[in-house]
């Protein structure tokens, strides 16, 4: 456990939220888990207390408390993660809202994996005290979290964050210099990017790039597989931040690729995406 | 083993000849090997077969002193010469006419595709890109067609690959990396990138790879181990294919290798090495 970290709130219960809060209750923090949606919040309860029960953590489930009442989830807290939906002016306004209500010590971190907090401080009084610690889930399977400053972050809250992300066992990433992807989602972005070049392109079958992947890896999934799992449509949003981000033509997602989204073919979720999923 | 390959022949003998040899007769196979510079040969093949007795394995290595008695009685050849158009095609013209003309001819380069190559021989229905990646540890090897290689010898091809348990990697249509390579060599522009640019520290970017993947090793490190000099030529390659300045190699990397730091060979790479 952190020392200057004992109360950490989590606003936003959804997917990554959850696990962060799931996994940061391990280890000894009181959390508050908000969210705006009530029944958002019943399945992150629902799941962080399968998980501590899982994990014979019995007595660290009274130590999560969950409210749809900001002000209530903020009120004793000393850090902040937003992980509210990857929408820059939703990200401003709850970083203000956050600002007004949490203790003037808290840090606030967003947990977005494409906005670098120095797009969101202006939102804020405390810009010494934000941070972007972004986790990728599966938090367990991969304990790892980049983390940035935003123009002011001072070297305490930093090295606050870093301490915190150690402290529940993670591995922090330290973006030096703001960019799309931060650490490594801009090298796992390189490997979805000349897969989808090399299906489209029709070089190669994607189970042959899968099992090379495997080998190569010793990983039980090849990247077309964790695409599909993903969702073809994330995907593809990802591909066009890139490209809005360069406009180089050679950063735009193949038409083909365009055009299987576009056909719903969006993976498991759809039952077809580069492979079929449907039970044959 | 596969009936209608029961000798298997290797012309060029380096590290990865070696492991093809090696990896050939532990399935069985025969094997011919013949290099140019037969130096440390005999050491290789006693400990090599020293090995493939070990497994209870039937297969055999020969050292050939000359390409003709290396080729006479193959049924599959694998040229693994340096990456040299010129030569390959020299080497490829020699085997074609001393070799049975049912055997086929397979080229382990890792960047020339046999069209490239096939204009050097009279059995270009028999030729094949058959390129192997690190044994043992990588079974797995891109298997390419020349344009006019039949369906037959492909099928050949990749049976034999399967019979010595690789992994064959189809590719349908020609491209700079073939298979794998390809989606090594993004990986490593994009490490390149990131170094280069100040965005990360490489330790943190391998950290991250090992936490992904479970690999022992990041690719900063790996890269270390192949050597910079190798992969500063290897971008260079992709650039003058595309011309494109985002696939220029930065020049910090150009600078390293000019320093002769060129990984753990040196003992100096992105990492130091005692």
């Amino acid at each position: 456990m952190n020392e200057k970290v004992k109360y950490l709130s989590i606003i936003g219960a959804g997917f990554t939220g959850k696990q962060i809060a799931a996994h940061a209750a391990l280890y000894n923090y009181n959390i508050h888990v908000f969210d705006i949606n009530s029944d958002i919040l019943e399945v992150a309860k629902k799941y962080i207390t399968g998980v501590l029960k899982r994990k014979n953590k019995i007595e660290k489930i009274e130590k999560v408390y969950y409210s749809t009442n900001l002000n209530e989830a903020l009120k004793e807290t000393d850090l902040v993660i937003e992980a509210v939906p990857e929408d820059l002016p939703l990200k401003k306004k709850v970083f203000s809202q956050i600002d007004d209500l949490a203790p003037p010590h808290a840090i606030i971190a967003t947990n977005s994996s494409s906005y670098p907090v120095s797009k969101i401080e202006d939102a804020v009084q405390r810009k010494d005290k934000v941070l972007n610690i972004h986790f990728y889930p599966p938090i367990p399977t991969r304990p790892m979290a980049d983390i940035a400053r935003g123009t002011q972050t001072s070297d305490e809250t930093f090295e606050i964050g870093k301490s915190w992300i150690e402290s529940i066992e993670c591995t922090p990433l330290v973006v030096k210099k703001d960019c799309l992807g931060f650490v490594f989602n801009r090298l796992w972005r390189a490997v979805k990017k000349e897969c989808i070049e090399i299906w489209a392109g029709g070089f190669a079958d994607v189970e042959d790039v899968d099992k090379a992947w495997k080998i190569f890896t010793g990983m039980n999934m090849g990247p077309y597989t964790l695409m599909d799992g993903i969702g073809l449509d994330v995907v593809y949003a990802v591909e066009l931040s890139y490209y809005e981000e360069t406009g180089d033509p050679k950063d735009k997602p193949p038409q083909d690729f365009k055009e299987l989204v576009e056909r719903g073919e969006l993976g498991m979720k759809t039952g077809k995406g580069f492979y079929n999923w449907r039970k044959k | 083993m596969i009936d209608r390959i029961k000798t298997v022949s290797v012309i060029g003998v380096g590290n990865l000849g070696k492991q093809i040899a090696e990896w050939s007769a532990l399935f069985n196979y025969n094997v011919n090997i013949f290099d140019i510079n037969p130096v440390g040969l005999i050491e290789f093949v006693e400990e090599a077969l020293k090995r493939v007795k070990e497994q209870d394995s039937q297969g055999n290595i020969k050292i050939c002193s000359t390409l003709i008695e290396a080729v006479n009685n193959a049924d599959l050849i694998i040229e693994a010469i340096p990456e040299k158009l010129d030569l390959k095609r020299e080497i490829f013209s020699l085997i074609d006419e001393n070799a049975p003309p049912h055997a086929i001819i397979a080229t382990n380069s890792s960047s020339i595709p046999v069209s490239k190559i096939e204009g050097s021989v009279n059995r270009k229905e028999k030729v094949l890109n058959i390129h192997f990646y690190k044994l043992p540890q990588f079974t797995m090897a891109d298997i390419a067609r020349g344009t006019k290689t039949s369906d037959n010898v492909f099928e050949l091809g990749k049976k034999w690959l399967e019979s010595i348990n690789v992994t064959p990697l189809i590719l349908k249509k020609e491209c700079l990396g073939f298979v794998f390579n390809r989606v090594w060599r993004a990986i490593k522009k994009e490490c390149l990138k990131i170094w280069a640019g100040g965005y990360a520290d490489k330790e943190d970017v391998d950290k991250a790879w090992k936490i992904f993947t479970g690999m022992s090793i990041g690719p900063f490190q790996f890269m270390d181990i192949i050597g910079l000099d190798v992969v500063y030529d290897i971008e260079m390659m992709y650039y003058t294919e595309s011309n494109d300045p985002n696939d220029k190699p930065p020049q910090m990397l150009k600078d390293k290798v000019d320093r002769g730091e060129l990984g753990v060979k040196t003992g100096s790479g992105f990492y130091k090495y005692e």
